[in-house]
This record gives structure tokens, sequence and C-alpha cells, in this order.
């Protein structure tokens, strides 16, 4: 059986390019994820100025929060691609710590949403 | 199972210590979570679909026309050509993403697999499974781009029609 805990440089080269096609479709989910979060509070700014008030502040901090996670998937790209490139530990683990972060908050970001929701369906 | 021996007690040889084992275990489990909240997701989104056309997009119209004010149904009017082309393309869009998140679950399961065993193929399994998955979020991303630029479109010349 192959094993994880060998020495040093012992990744094989095919997991190691799933790796690095893998970085490059995660960076451009997350350019476009912060692009579309952008947008969003540019939205929510020009609702402010319309007098949309707490919605588009609320709207603002939870695309500013989006922003925010796009950034973290962005770094674990960055970070898979360091592991890619020279089987660097310490950048695997760097990888798996930002993706444990990335879907933590991810997940804290749906209940936001959902709690939101349910709050402005009882305001109305 | 010499091997598992060996990383249980942090004895690692090379670049996997029990510290990576953990994030494995940790990443595997919030991945795990993510995409069984999606797959709720993904269900109540079916039964919603499944109740638009169970009850037929003419019936629809017809009922909401009724129920609405002239200026809504002004509005009803020129949007529910969009309505329907969503109502369409949507189901295509959840199809490609069910099997991406079918794709994470397998990742996050092997992750999690890998934790534990240390196989290397595990690991393999995770990050191609974790590849696809980024692959087909892409692809939808950038279909998802185009058909909001269509529907745009399809928007202003609608709109430039009522004007």
């Amino acid at each position: 059986m192959e094993n994880l805990d060998q020495p040093s440089n012992s990744f094989p080269e095919d997991i190691l390019k799933e790796i690095r096609t893998m970085a490059g479709w995660m960076q451009f989910v997350g350019i476009i994820s912060i692009i579309g979060s952008v947008l969003g509070v540019l939205g929510n700014f020009s609702g402010m100025a319309n007098g949309a008030g707490a919605n588009a502040l609320l709207g603002i901090l939870m695309q500013g929060f989006a922003i925010y996670i796009a950034v973290i998937l962005i770094q674990k790209s960055t970070h898979f691609r360091n592991f890619s490139a020279n089987s660097d530990g310490e950048a695997l683990l760097q990888a798996m710590k930002s993706t444990h972060m990335y879907w933590m908050l991810s997940l804290v970001m749906i209940a936001i949403n959902i709690a939101m929701n349910i709050l402005m369906a009882n305001m109305r | 199972m010499e091997n598992f021996e060996t990383l249980d007690t942090g004895g690692s040889t090379g670049q996997i210590s029990s510290e990576h084992r953990d994030s494995f275990r940790e990443a595997g489990k919030y991945m795990k979570i993510y995409t069984i909240v999606m797959f709720v997701a993904f269900g109540l989104l079916v039964l919603g679909l499944l109740l638009f056309f169970a009850a037929g997009g003419s019936n629809i119209y017809q009922a909401a026309m009724r129920e609405l004010d002239s200026q809504q149904r002004a509005v009803l009017e020129i949007l529910w050509p969009m309505i329907s082309i969503i109502a369409i393309v949507l189901p295509v869009f959840m199809i490609v993403f069910f099997i991406a998140f079918l794709r994470l679950n397998r990742s996050a399961s092997a992750l999690s697999a890998a934790s534990f065993t240390g196989d290397m193929n595990d690991f393999r399994s995770a990050m191609a499974n974790m590849r696809m998955y980024w692959m087909i979020v892409g692809i939808g991303v950038i279909a998802a781009i185009v058909f909001g630029i269509f529907i745009a479109i399809r928007m202003a010349s609608i709109i430039s029609q009522y004007q």
C-alpha cells in the first residue's frame, strides 16, 4: 500500500498535477466571487443612497463577508499551488487549514443568510 | 498495519505528520456538512420546481394576473418570458451542480479516510474529486455569466419594446 507517511518528495506527480489544475480553477472562482461581491457592495451603496437604509447596510456587511471568504479561497489556491510546486508539507498543512476555514465560513454564511431571510420575512 | 502505528504515535518519517492528519479530518468534516446542507437545499429547490411544473406555467401566470393590480400585471408581463426561460434552464444548472456536490462529498469522504488510513490512494481520490468539483463550479460560473448576459440582453430588448 502506498502511504502518505513516506520520506520527503514522495508525492506522486499525478496528484501534484491534479492539485495544480484544481488551484487554477479555485483561483478563477475566487476572483469571480470577489468581482461579484464588489459589484454587490456597489449596488447596495446605490440602494443606500436611494433610501434602502438598514437592508442595504446588511447587504454590504454580507457582501463584505463574501469577499473575505473569496480571499480565503484564493489563499487556499496559493497554498495548494505552492504544495504542487515543491511538495512542501507545510504548504499542504496551510492549504488544509484554509480548506477547513473556507468551508466553515461558507456554512456560517449560509446560516446568516437563512437567519436574515427569516428576520426580513417577519419584519414585512 | 505498522504504518498506522507509526503515524498514530506521531513518528512521521516524511512530510505527513499527525497535524496533517488532523487537518485532513477537520477539512473533510466541514466539507461533508456543507454538502449535506447543499443536498437539503437542492431537495427544497427541486420540490419548488416540481410544484411549478405540476401547476403548469400558464396556470400560474393566469392566477397571478387575476390577483395583481394593473401596475404589477405590467411588470409580470415583462418578466414572465424571462421567468419561463429561467425555469427551463434552472434544472440544467441544478443537475450540473448536483454532480459537483456529489464529487465534493466523495472528496470529503476520501479526505476523512486518508486521515485515518494514511493511504495515498485515498488522498489521490480526495484531490481528484476536489479538482472535479472546482472545475465543474468554474465552468458553471462561466455558463451562469453567459446566461446572465443573455437574460440581460433579452430583458433590455423587451423593456425597450414596451417603452
